[in-house]
């Protein structure tokens, strides 16, 4: 069940400085966080009494996109969430497992769930822009991650922005509020948001299913462009998105992994008759 | 102009009309509801503006400038110290109650996990906001006058203070509520703190709220007389040091209203219309200073 390990060209640029502070330092596990973002092993999550996530085992690859599909309530989100612990914030949820992003178990103890967050950027289902200014939604993970002076803060609002693909739209308007912009325009900031504080991993939960074909056109391409960089992770509802921006894609179905690999393989010659079933669009 | 050609009735039978509604008492009872409401609403404001009105007159009839230059035992008398101890004595109650009544609600809002003592938390601070206020002068009363054995300044205040801290705990929490759980999570999410989250997000989002809350509760104290009747007790001095007896306008206006005298009495009418006027003022002040900006 774990996706081919694929040639992969960036390799090193991102090895995590808490890989070897937390990591069991092993040799084995310092090559492989080479190669894996993410490594989960027996994940289980709980809400309450319900059983969310069963006995997941995966690795996610380095810079590259992954694509997490299945029907509604299959705990693709749930997964996504646990990445960068955002479950912490739900009551009566337990996760149980490990999941090590480049090399540390992000479950661990010593784990700095603000530090982790900073790394591993979110985008929501729905636009959530702060009641602030274009340039204080994008300043504010910078802010408050220690970063002052004002000319640090440009910058790195610019590059943002440019990243995401708004500069040339809101460049004349930075101080105006970020509620006036569309919905696309906020889905992008937020994304500009996400990635202002230099994460290594980005975390999409359905970005364009409130957007516009012409938007999600947008987002798509950003994400396209993104992943040169950074590696992302994306939840999605719409198979032709997978298809369009993922290297490898999983399928779950109640709760459980049934198929990851190649975005190819998996929706054209998939090992199993349920993701075949999926794809093809015989149920979800 | 005449594209669209309109076909005629067919001769001998009435016209009619196919969007006629089969229930029209549907619209007659939405009719009445609407009436009903801006009915309702017009009795409240004719309240409002008779009381306005009878104050504005009599308060302005009777209105010097001795009134706000002069103290009540000089000719012409006036009520000067009487409006800046009433000021002053809002203030300090403010200064305690304020902090306290919004860290109350923010951990009601933010912190507080469910179970007993949250629940008794918000009990207590629902029984205090309608416990009668001349309770609450009387623990100030024990708590500050009977150590101190005499009536004072501060002994006010505090009364005044515990008045406030339900009204702004409450406001405060529902306040905090109204702010969309996606804002929590776009700002969790960033890796901010709870506290980063609470003071860069959550508590400018609300700010609006809390402070009409925070209003509401300063202009409810300004007006109050009976917990500063055995605290604050009155002084008829220019003395503002909150450890001795304290001028306040209410306590003027109590005891003029209930005096023999015509020159007493007049005061006191003017005494209100000052005292609505500082709280119509400070209300506008606030509301001016936080409304949202485009």
């Amino acid at each position: 069940m774990t996706p081919p390990v694929t040639a992969d060209n960036h390799v090193s640029g991102h090895r995590s400085a808490s890989a070897s502070a937390a990591g069991s330092g092993s040799m084995s596990v310092e090559t492989r966080a080479a190669r894996h973002a993410i490594e989960i092993q027996g994940l289980n999550v709980h809400y309450g009494k319900g059983h969310a996530v069963h006995d997941l085992n995966l690795n996610i690859t380095h810079g590259e996109v992954t694509a997490f599909i299945g029907p509604s309530g299959c705990g693709k989100s749930t997964i996504l969430r646990c990445f960068n612990r955002m479950n912490d914030l739900v009551s009566g949820c337990q996760v149980r497992g490990s999941i090590k992003i480049h090399g540390a178990n992000i479950y661990d103890r010593r784990t700095n769930v603000m530090e982790l967050r900073r790394r591993t950027g979110m985008v929501f289902q729905k636009p959530n822009p702060f009641p602030k200014s274009i340039f204080d939604n994008v300043a504010y993970p910078l802010r408050i991650h220690g970063i002052r002076g004002k000319a640090v803060i440009k910058e790195r609002v610019e590059k943002s922005l440019r990243s995401a693909g708004l500069w040339d739209e809101v460049k004349d308007r930075l101080n105006t509020s970020a509620l006036s912009l569309s919905g696309g325009q906020q889905q992008r900031l937020c994304i500009a948001r996400a990635i202002a504080a230099e994460p290594d991993v980005l975390l999409m939960d359905e970005p364009c299913s409130a957007l516009d074909p012409i938007a999600t056109k947008t987002v798509e391409k950003l994400i396209n462009d993104l992943s040169k960089t950074i590696t992302i992770v994306i939840v999605t509802h719409n198979m032709h998105q997978a298809v369009r921006v993922a290297h490898q894609t999983a399928f779950f179905y109640m709760g459980r992994l049934v198929e990851a690999g190649p975005t190819d393989k998996l929706f054209h010659k998939p090992d199993h008759q349920q993701t075949l079933a999926y794809v093809t669009g015989q149920f979800g | 102009m005449s594209d669209i050609t309109v076909s005629p009735a067919p001769a001998g039978s009435p016209p009619v009309n196919p969007f006629q509604g089969r229930r029209p008492g549907r619209r007659w009872i939405s009719r009445a509801f609407a009436g009903l409401s801006i009915l309702a609403t017009l009795m409240a404001l004719a309240v409002l503006f008779v009381v306005l009105w009878y104050i504005g007159g009599r308060g302005i009839e009777y209105m010097t400038t001795a009134f706000f230059t002069n103290l009540p035992l000089q000719t012409p008398e006036g009520m000067r110290n009487c409006i800046i101890g009433t000021v002053i004595l809002v203030m300090l109650s403010s200064v305690l109650g304020v902090p306290l009544g919004m860290l109350c609600g923010i951990y009601l809002a933010e912190y507080a996990r469910k179970g007993w003592f949250t629940y008794a938390a918000r009990l207590v601070i629902d029984l205090l906001a309608g416990t009668p206020t001349i309770l609450l002068g009387v623990i100030a009363w024990q708590l500050v006058v009977v150590p101190m054995h005499h009536q004072s300044g501060w002994s006010g205040a505090l009364a005044l203070a515990f008045i406030m801290v339900p009204i702004i705990a409450r406001a405060t929490e529902e306040m905090l509520r109204l702010v969309p759980h996606a804002h929590r999570e776009a700002s969790a999410g960033l890796g901010a703190s709870h506290a980063q989250t609470l003071f860069r997000v959550i508590l400018p989002a609300a700010k609006a709220g809390i402070s009409t809350g925070i209003m509401l509760a300063i202009a409810r104290v300004a007006g109050e007389t009976a917990p500063l009747l055995f605290t604050a007790l009155g002084n008829d001095q220019a003395v503002y040091d909150p450890n001795q007896p304290y001028p306040s306008l209410t306590l003027k206006i109590w005891q003029y209203s209930q005096s023999a005298e015509a020159s007493w009495r007049h005061q006191a009418w003017t005494g209100v219309l000052a005292l609505v006027s500082l709280v119509l003022i400070f209300t506008a002040a606030v509301r001016f200073t936080v409304r949202e900006k485009k």
